[in-house]
């Protein structure tokens, strides 16, 4: 794969990290090694992104693409890498972009599909909206101190009409002990809350 | 003539491309030599423990933790001390628990709690435990000195009790809890442990299934360089004499990269070596994994679940390679696993009947938790001491 340098537009959409203080092998020295800074994150999240050709703001329900997170790899002192995961609706594919991050140089780029990768935080929000928005939850956020909590499920069994999509558990706790019913998944995929009671 | 806005545009493409190469240009082409380098204040997440903690040292550890979301905490390297006056000995590099696989016995659901990315829990007094120090920002790791009970009893010199520094920071699971904890004892026994507790999965509360703790460990015995990883098995009858046995040691996997099991009638043991660091015996330095077992877990869903359908895997250590649902993957290459830096990961799986212990339905809710239930593993060294660690 060609280092992002070879590559002017990138280079340019980098602009705005680059001037506004941060270069590529910027992290926070008052931090501990292993804490990646939202620089860091953010050139990782970039160089993923240009690579796969994703426009964030242009996708439309069905052909989406999630930053889900990135996690810091072991690596020698001279480098330091990362792993940026994307999730595809499409297909329910996860991307890992590996990016050196010193030399803003990626690495490779794997697609697998039926990964069980992590909600993204607005995605655990969506899952929540819905599940609140729903008439028939309703009666049961009524009872009072009732609080919500969105967990990644994944359903593996090829004829299940969840497979392939995805779900968020939605669980609910009262008084810090969970409810056994309903039980409710939030199909992001469709956009849909499935109950179960 | 370029118009304004050109000008400006490719003004700022130089200076992108100018900081750019100016952050290429601070990168060293190659070490620099000892006499420029200032000296390392020590990291923050450097933990030193000599032993005993009360009296003269005898052995040390240093290890460098750390945390994330998902992993939890990991080790970034350990380094072991045989003596006052010995140098620092690495053992491990990067350790993680790489997943934590838990499939519900009806087929669903199957979550794999590491992938989710869960974040760690802010530790308290409570569970820090008197002498326990809490490290981490925010507080989410316990560090502490735990005595271990005997380390052994001599015929002649009689017994003594042990010491080992211990980290552990728990994972908030949804529902679930896991306890993520690394030993580090004073006879040089690195023990590896993961802890299930919580409350019960919301309206499959009785239901059986399994907490498969599955461990990514970056063995480097004095170093990456030159680890072998050998298989210790115990065979017994062998021959025509049906009381003899024997011990074989062999390359695992034929020294390739793969897998191999753990069979309870051959005491599977892992030896990670290396060749070049030879005790006063002239025997290789060597750290053996130790399993600590309830059983063999198995399983059968789609296809990213052939990670756990072998006990031990062993692979290069390779740039990115910390998904143990890719391990198939990973092993494909079939690439040598002797005289190399090698990976070694361990499935310690643990079957987790509910129990009226694990609480009680209170109406429509679930009430109580899960007293933990402990697995893993020890690695443990072996003709690294010259002799008896800890003896008087
Ligand atoms: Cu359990």
């Amino acid at each position: 794969m060609e280092p992002f340098v070879r590559k002017p537009m990138l280079a340019l959409a980098l602009a705005a990290l680059l001037t506004s203080g941060c270069n590529s092998a910027d992290r926070d020295d008052k931090q501990p090694n292993f804490v990646l800074s939202a620089n860091e994150v953010r050139l990782a999240k970039t160089l993923a992104e240009h690579e796969l050709g994703i426009e964030p703001h242009a996708q439309s329900r069905a052909d989406r693409v999630v930053f889900v997170k990135v996690d810091l790899l072991p690596a020698a002192e001279t480098e330091r890498l990362v792993m940026v995961h994307h999730y595809r609706y499409q297909g329910d594919e996860t991307i890992f972009t590996m990016v050196n991050l010193k030399a803003a140089e990626i690495l490779s780029q794997e697609i697998e599909a039926h990964y069980p990768t992590a909600l993204a935080p607005g995605e655990m929000e969506r899952a929540l909206t819905l599940a609140r928005a729903d008439g028939r939850i309703q009666p049961v956020l009524q009872i009072g101190n009732i609080v919500m909590e969105a967990r990644p499920i994944q359903f593996s069994k090829a004829g299940d009409p969840l497979f392939g999509h995805r779900v968020a558990h939605v669980l609910l706790q009262r008084d810090g002990d969970y409810l056994a019913t309903p039980v409710i998944y939030v199909d992001l995929t469709s956009e849909t809350v499935n109950l179960k009671n | 003539m370029l118009s304004r806005w050109k000008m400006g545009l490719l003004a700022g493409a130089l200076a992108v491309l100018g900081l750019w190469a100016s952050a290429r240009a601070q990168q060293p082409d190659k070490e620099p030599s000892p006499f420029q380098v200032p000296p390392q204040p020590k990291p923050v997440n450097e933990v030193i423990q000599e032993f005993p903690s009360n009296d003269e040292m005898r052995t040390a550890w240093k290890v460098h933790w750390a945390t994330s979301t998902g992993f939890g905490l990991t080790l970034q390297g350990a380094w072991f001390k045989r003596a006052p006056k010995e140098p620092w000995m690495q053992v491990v590099g990067d350790c993680r628990l790489s997943e934590m696989f838990v499939p519900y016995h009806s087929g669903s659901p199957r979550f794999w709690d590491i992938s989710y990315n869960f974040s760690l829990c802010k530790v308290n007094k409570n569970e820090a435990g008197p002498h326990g120090k809490v490290l981490g920002n925010p507080p989410n790791v316990v560090c502490e000195v735990r005595d271990r009970g005997l380390a052994f009893v001599d015929t002649g010199k009689g017994g003594r009790r042990g010491q080992k520094l211990v980290l552990f920071a728990t994972l908030d699971a949804a529902n679930y809890r896991y306890v993520i904890e690394y030993g580090f004892q004073d006879d040089g026994v690195i023990t590896f442990r993961v802890g299930s507790t919580g409350r019960n999965y919301g309206s499959r509360e009785w239901e059986g299934h399994m907490h498969n703790g599955l461990w990514r460990v970056d063995v480097n015995v004095d170093g990456p360089a030159n680890n072998s990883v050998l298989v210790m098995e115990h065979m017994e009858p062998v021959g025509a004499e049906q009381a003899n046995a024997k011990t074989i040691h062999r390359p695992f996997n034929d020294g390739r990269e793969g897998f191999e099991d753990w069979d309870p009638l051959k005491f599977t043991m892992l030896s990670i070596q290396n060749d070049k660091k030879r005790n006063i015996r002239n025997q290789p330095a060597a750290w053996d994994v130790m399993p600590l077992r309830h059983g063999n877990a198995r399983h059968y869903g789609p296809d990213n679940e052939e990670c756990t359908q072998h006990d031990f895997w062993v692979t290069q250590n390779r740039k990115g390679e910390i998904y143990y649902v890719k391990l198939p993957k990973y092993v494909a290459k079939a690439e040598p696993i002797m005289n190399t830096d090698v990976v070694v990961w361990v499935s310690t799986a643990g079957h987790h009947e509910p129990r009226s212990e694990d609480g009680e339905m209170k109406g429509t809710s679930f009430n109580g938790v899960t007293q933990l239930m402990w697995c893993g593993f020890d690695l443990r060294p072996r003709n690294v001491f010259d002799r008896s660690p800890l003896y008087p």
